[in-house]
């Protein structure tokens, strides 16, 4: 008993073995501690602002927390952490110029939060990439479409192109171009028009839907439709009032036309002149044969 | 007997409850309550407060809810709406600088069906007597979502006999500016902070202040704590959704464009 006494104290007297020793107990406490405060911060933060703000708040706390432990650590192993800095120095200017897509992306990322242009959970679209935020991080932001792709996009392209964000607001507005025949009295669309939104639970009485006569167009008159509608309502009003209005219109005889072209022989009120040459020709003449 | 006592089902039962337009139809299963509801259409035809003789219809869609063996008793509470209302008068009324008017709006009731003890309800549903549209109060940016109600905005206590379906709301309006006359055309009655109470056969809310201090500034906005003025040997039948006291709130009795100088 006293030889194992004996060799555990050589052992621990032992710089390299007591330093490692150290390290370990750093790393067994500091470790769980900050995966630990990490977490509370975030459930915290959550409760009272957003998922956003938790998810940065933690990362905040993990990297601090790790660059921490890793002075620690280089300090219990020895390093003089004057020289190290002043390498990091040098290491730095060469790491900068090496990565400077990096620090593009990592500088665009924190102008994007600080705007608060777009939130996790928001629906976005960059381009022709349109999806779900699905985290907002150092050197880029990652997306979900709607088919399940996963899409990662540059902060830096994020923040040199137009995005546009479906979730900043609560209410949208569906526009809807309808087309009339020309025979059909304005002022009555109108009316059906005002009437199906009135009676249409989801659309929003105020601010009130526009019905605005747009233009002599080609082939109809063209209204133009805009209706309010909470935002997470808007696919199934878009649905729901594209057949509430077909059928309405149905149901009112108001002509919704496909585009046509009326040909005029030269007088409005008389019709084109026809003229019947034959009876529908014989099997001889239908194939080029003299009767 | 009256709808809002407990009211005991075997299983196997069903029974349709009559508030105003809304029937409430429920059944007992011998570990589930289905709960229904259908609405009348014909809006000259407007029933009154009772239970309903005859079987539900056929395609009423219900609601099913967990329930215990022991459990065979329901409740049927009256309640506000769960969200605030946009009340719009017909005809505007102005309301001059200094001066302070009261009008009556009248609210569709909600009943909520609970079990358990009285004292510790489990609230199963809520049902509207009356569908109302949604419409959002403020503007595109930034407001909330609300029911929207048409109402005539009396300066007076509604004469004759009240729907049952319906809650009166008595509203101060208190103009406290020097010049400027208050145009009022919309208001927005939190409904979630109010409480009802019953006198005779009219259910009432607290009362609610509003004072109006001008452009830019924001409404002042106080309920009060006991029975209604018209209404002091009533009783309290529901506590109010949400714990607000009133306070400060923007935009209440209309948006700024309102506003009339003179």
């Amino acid at each position: 008993m006293s030889d194992i006494y004996n060799q555990i104290k050589e052992l621990l007297a032992d710089p390299m073995f007591s330093a490692g020793f150290r390290i370990l107990i750093i790393l067994v406490i500091a470790l769980p501690f900050l995966y630990l405060v990490s977490a509370l911060v975030r459930r915290r933060v959550q409760q009272r602002f957003s998922q956003q703000s938790a998810m940065l708040a933690g990362k905040a706390i993990s990297y601090g927390g790790f660059l921490l432990v890793l002075v620690v650590v280089l300090n219990e192993l020895g390093f003089q952490l004057g020289a190290l800095l002043g390498a990091a120095g040098i290491a730095g200017i060469a790491i900068g110029l090496a990565a400077q897509s990096s620090l593009s992306n990592v500088i665009s990322g924190a102008f994007l939060i600080s705007e608060k242009a777009i939130s996790v959970g928001d629906l976005v679209k960059v381009g022709d990439d349109m999806g779900f935020v699905l985290s907002i991080d150092l050197l880029s932001v990652k997306i979900r479409a709607f088919d399940n792709r996963f899409i990662r996009i540059p902060n830096e392209d994020l923040v040199k192109s137009r995005l546009m964000n479906f979730s900043h607001f609560a209410i949208r507005r569906i526009d809807i171009e309808v087309g009339v025949a020309y025979r059909e009295d304005p002022q009555r669309v109108m009316d059906v028009l005002s009437d199906i939104a009135k009676n249409y639970p989801l659309c929003l009485d105020e601010p009130e839907p526009l019905i605005l006569f747009k233009e002599f167009a080609d082939s109809s008159l063209n209204f133009l439709f805009g209706i309010w509608c909470v935002r997470t309502d808007f696919l199934e009003v878009k649905n729901n009032i594209m057949m509430l209005i077909k059928r309405r219109f149905d149901e009112e005889d108001i002509e919704i036309p496909f585009p046509h072209r009326t040909v005029y022989t030269g007088s409005r009120t008389d019709p084109m002149p026809l003229r019947v040459v034959n009876e529908w020709p014989s099997d001889e003449m239908a194939h080029g044969q003299q009767s | 007997m009256t709808i809002w006592e407990d009211q005991s089902f075997e299983p196997g039962v069903t029974r349709g409850v009559q508030v105003g337009p809304l029937q409430i139809w429920i059944k007992r299963e011998t570990r589930e309550w289905l709960l229904g509801r259908s609405y009348e259409t014909d809006p000259d035809n407007v029933p009154g407060l009772g239970l309903i003789d005859g079987q539900a219809p056929d395609d009423i869609e219900y609601e099913r809810w967990a329930a215990s063996a022991q459990d065979k008793q329901i409740r049927l509470k009256p309640a506000l709406p769960d969200r605030p209302l946009v009340a719009m008068t017909d005809a505007p009324l102005f309301v001059p600088p200094n001066y302070q008017t009261t009008v009556y709006v009248s609210m569709p009731l909600w009943v909520r069906l609970e079990t358990g003890q009285p004292l510790k309800p489990v609230v199963l549903t809520e049902m509207p007597c009356i569908l109302n549209s949604s419409t959002w109060y403020g503007d595109p940016v930034a407001g909330e979502l609300c029911y929207s109600l048409r109402t005539r905005a009396r300066t007076e206590v509604p004469e004759g006999k009240q729907d049952l379906h319906r809650v009166l709301a008595r509203l101060t309006i208190e103009n406290a500016t020097d010049a400027e006359a208050l145009e009022f055309q919309r208001v927005c009655i939190r409904a979630p902070d109010l409480r009802v109470y019953q006198q005779q056969d009219t259910f009432w809310t607290n009362d609610v202040h509003m004072t109006t201090r001008g452009v830019g500034k924001p409404d002042v906005l106080r309920y009060s704590e006991g029975a209604p003025t018209e209404a002091s040997e009533s009783i309290l039948l529901s506590q109010p959704r949400a714990q607000n006291k009133g306070g400060m709130i923007k935009g209440g009795i209309a948006d700024f464009k309102s506003w009339v100088s003179r």
